[in-house]
């Protein structure tokens, strides 16, 4: 319903500023309006995602119906897999409204204006600079950083969750806090291990002093990516097997 | 892979050993050891907090013990004993927002032994409407439909956690009856409730439980012959305030 409401109102805001006036007093009023109302149902959309998740997981494995899934004839990394791929496809599927209602807000005749010609040859003057199997490494280094992120960040809030249930009291406020503990203790140790390897500002001045070639800037960039996704896909197993024991070992629904 | 494993008719089906759980500084069961052989239906009986539905979550596997084990034909909680345990909580567990022929098929999903021909005909006979979301069905309604789904297994041990507290007194023959009749025979069915009188003419052993720990099991017709009181006689004689 939510997705519905803010592709509706970007199409309103398409139509709005594409068919009327807009040099008006009333009509930059109502542009106002309108552009609020995006950003309102934007981060609206955005905040519903992560509590329906969050919600889904509590209710599903340490809610009620967790009395359900868990004498289910499963293994519980199987019941956390599902909720984790679950949540990935509700997180992507929302991103994926959000990106087609920014487009949709544009107008119609904002998009005939634009010369696409001139932007695919940009694109292919800088495709030949970069080269094609560098540009292809990194958009595909920088997806996998988006991924690994996104299941970090999602195991995290289950880890925290089932960290939570563990207690007698206050289930609740202590998986926010575990949360926080989590996050803070990921960030020191990412720090520490690579503040004395590498980080992108090295990359950059090593850059700017004496690498003259495209080529290895974005080979270093690569690197720094690649074993920051290493890193993080180590974290995000130690946390769905941390996960996995507790709901094995030490599962308590009261 | 799936496990494949030889089922022993004649061993233990549900064994306790020196079984103890804490939740904090609360002892809810305190060091209990029994067993229970297949083919009966056993009343597990015992005041408000003596530990009836802890002990039936721990082998349901939704608790972990503290101390002793638990096991369930041979087997800690766990895949194996999941298939073969059909377990019926005091409280709505379906997901609220599936319909009655929804749940049908969930449980056809993930149980190899559920018949959903057997669960569709008791939706039939006890009026429970199967197009209706679960979250607008009647209190009595769930509890008639959860037991539904639970009786349609051909489990081999069955937890039922007060199956008849929340349903009025001429549903509570129909649902007594649906369990005499749909529990295979090798089969064993634990009855937790306060209910006696009305679960006492289906029972062939009881577990008295008080603070946590066992303080009687024995036959029904022992407590007949030996005491000469019925089951709920006892159990007033034995919980007297």
């Amino acid at each position: 319903m939510m997705y519905l409401a803010f592709a509706a109102c970007c199409l309103l805001t398409n139509l709005f500023l594409g068919t009327l006036s807009t040099t008006g007093s009333a009509a930059e009023i109502i542009n106002g309006i309108l552009l609020l109302i995006d950003f309102a149902l934007f981060v609206a959309i955005i905040v519903l995602t992560v509590v329906v998740c969050i919600e889904r997981f509590y209710k599903n494995c340490y809610g009620p119906e967790g009395y359900l899934t868990f004498t289910l004839p499963v293994k519980p990394w199987q019941i956390l897999l599902s909720k984790t791929l679950s949540s990935a496809l509700l997180i992507i599927c929302t991103l994926a409204v959000i990106c087609g209602g920014v487009l949709l807000a544009v107008p119609f005749n904002t998009w005939n204006s634009i010369d696409m010609s001139d932007m695919v040859a940009a694109f292919e003057q800088g495709l030949q600079a970069v080269g094609a199997g560098n540009a292809a490494g990194l958009a595909l280094n920088i997806l996998g950083a988006v991924a690994r992120n996104l299941f970090v960040t999602i195991l995290a809030i289950y880890l925290a969750i089932s960290i939570g249930q563990l207690f007698h009291d206050h289930k609740v406020a202590l998986s926010f806090v575990f949360f926080f503990v989590i996050q803070s203790v990921i960030g020191l140790l990412t720090s520490l291990l690579f503040a004395g390897t590498m980080n992108m500002s090295d990359i950059l001045s090593t850059y700017q002093q004496s690498v003259d070639s495209l080529d290895s800037l974005i080979g270093m960039i690569n690197t720094f990516i690649g074993l920051q996704s290493l890193w993080m896909m180590a974290i995000a197993a130690a946390m769905f097997f941390g996960t996995d024991y507790i709901m094995r070992k030490h599962l308590n629904l009261e | 892979m799936r496990r494949v494993r030889a089922m022993n008719s004649t061993a233990d089906l549900l064994k306790c050993e020196d079984l103890t759980k804490k939740f904090g500084k609360d002892t809810a069961l305190d060091n209990i050891s029994f067993s229970l052989d297949p083919g009966h239906i056993v009343g597990l009986l015992g005041p408000n907090g003596a530990g009836k539905t802890t002990l039936i979550k721990m082998a349901a596997g939704l608790l972990t013990p503290t101390s002793g084990a638990i096991l369930i034909d041979g087997d800690a909680p766990g895949v194996y004993s999941k298939g073969i345990v059909s377990y019926l909580p005091e409280r709505t567990y379906l997901n609220e927002s599936m319909t009655p022929d929804q749940t049908i098929k969930f449980f056809s999903d993930f149980y190899e032994d559920f018949d959903p021909e057997r669960a569709g005909e008791m939706m039939e006979s006890l009026n429970v409407n199967r197009t209706k979301p679960v979250k607008n069905l009647s209190k009595g309604t769930k509890e008639k439909l959860q037991l539904i789904l639970v009786m349609s297994r051909k489990a081999r041990l069955y937890l039922l956690d007060e199956p008849i507290g929340g349903v009025d007194p001429a549903a509570r023959d129909y649902i007594l009856n649906t369990i005499l009749q749909n529990y295979e025979e090798d089969a064993t069915v634990i009855i937790s409730t306060h209910l006696i009188a009305d679960v006492e003419q289906i029972l062939d052993e009881v577990l008295f439980l008080q603070d946590g720990k066992l303080i009687l099991q024995e036959s029904v017709d022992t407590i007949r012959e030996e005491r000469g009181l019925s089951v709920d006689e006892t159990f007033r004689e034995v919980f007297r305030c």
